[in-house]
């Protein structure tokens, strides 16, 4: 039997379908593969660092949970860096 | 007056325009109170609806604004707003006929109207990949027997986009850039048609550059046409070796099925 090439390509992006759904179903989104990109991400804003303390001078942590769980929904963490929006931890005293 | 008409003429008087004068209907619907007279009253609301929208225009196209300059933007989206009114509930449809508008008016931005009209199709799309509908995705039980008369579709989230300025290296490079003159000059000097892909990941937007066979294959099954005519036509004019064409078909149809593209729509295994 003689292929033609058209055939081939076809049977060819069959082969890719499969092959993709399979390792989209196989593995989270997230693991990308090297081979492809997403593109560029459209919204540079969100990539930019969160500013440490954020929340500084706005009363904002309130509620959050920052800080030990005694101050926890009471703005007692204020001033006292344990509510560092990047992340960070407060240095030990 | 009955309430029904009450209630048209408010929202007629609210809604109208900046710069329509209003006072006489302010004053046959409005009472004044000791600080303000009647039409101040409803200037307050009617400033604050067009405020809203205006902003909200301006903040879905920022690349349209810094093409058109910040004064002429909001010249151009009050004229928009006239003749395009928000009908929806949801400010976010608001911007949903600036691409085909602006495209209809090129007196208004005249040498820039190309660019802006690229850069309002890559904003709604923008728009559309961040929030529109996902259908159900392709999934391997769908493949147990796959053909060449498979048809397959695409998400509604993606958009493809066929650019003449590289609109989508504009808009990302607008992000850091402070002034608004760059991005016209940019785009002016970068001039050359590209074909884009915006779609979503995990909640973020991206722009992903296609080929154009990539994205007149994209094109074809998004219109309904089987895998084996849609690559047929995909390739018609193609500059690619045809010894090269399987490998490219089966990064492509992995990479779409990876970035969850691909929909089904039906599988007809007889036609080709």
């Amino acid at each position: 039997m003689k292929l033609s090439r058209h055939s081939l390509a076809v049977a060819a992006a069959l082969a890719g379908l499969v092959g993709g759904t399979a390792a989209r179903a196989a593995q989270p989104v997230s693991i990308v593969d090297p081979t492809f990109s997403l593109g560029m991400e459209a919204d540079e804003k969100a990539k930019k660092p969160v500013e440490k303390h954020a929340c500084k001078g706005m009363n904002a942590c309130k509620g959050h949970g920052g800080g030990s769980k005694n101050e926890w929904g009471k703005n007692e963490c204020r001033g006292k860096g344990a509510c560092a929006t990047d992340g960070s931890k407060p240095k030990p005293k | 007056m009955r309430l029904l008409e009450l209630q048209r003429r408010m929202a007629a008087a609210l809604l109208a325009p900046p710069g329509k004068r209003g006072r006489k209907e302010a004053v046959r619907l409005i009472k004044p109170n000791d600080r303000l007279s009647a039409s101040e009253r409803l200037a307050i609301y009617r400033r604050s609806y067009w405020a809203r929208l205006l902003d909200s225009l301006a903040e879905d196209f920022p690349g349209v604004t810094a093409i058109a300059g910040r004064r002429r933007f909001r010249r151009l989206a009050v004229q928009y707003l006239r003749d395009c009114p928000s009908r929806s509930f949801t400010l976010r449809d608001l911007g949903a006929q600036l691409p085909d508008w602006l495209q209809r008016h090129p007196e208004i931005l005249g040498a820039h109207q190309d660019l802006a009209v690229d850069m309002a199709r890559l904003e709604w799309a923008h728009i559309v990949a961040f929030d529109g509908a996902q259908s159900p995705l392709l999934d391997p039980e769908h493949l147990l027997e796959p053909g060449p008369g498979m048809r397959i579709g695409l998400q509604p989230y993606l958009t493809l986009l066929e650019l003449a300025y590289p609109v989508d290296e504009v808009r990302v490079a607008l992000q850091s850039d402070a002034g608004q003159q760059p991005a016209r000059r940019k785009a002016a000097r970068l001039a050359n048609p590209v074909f884009v892909a915006v779609h979503r990941s995990e909640g973020t937007v991206y722009y992903r550059r296609l080929e154009p066979e990539e994205f007149h294959l994209l094109q074809a099954l998004r219109r309904g046409r089987a895998i084996s005519s849609a690559v047929r036509f995909a390739f018609r004019h193609s500059r690619h070796a045809p010894a090269d064409l399987p490998r490219l078909l089966e990064t492509w149809f992995a990479a779409w099925a990876r970035l969850g593209w691909l929909t089904v729509t039906s599988i007809d295994r007889h036609q080709v």
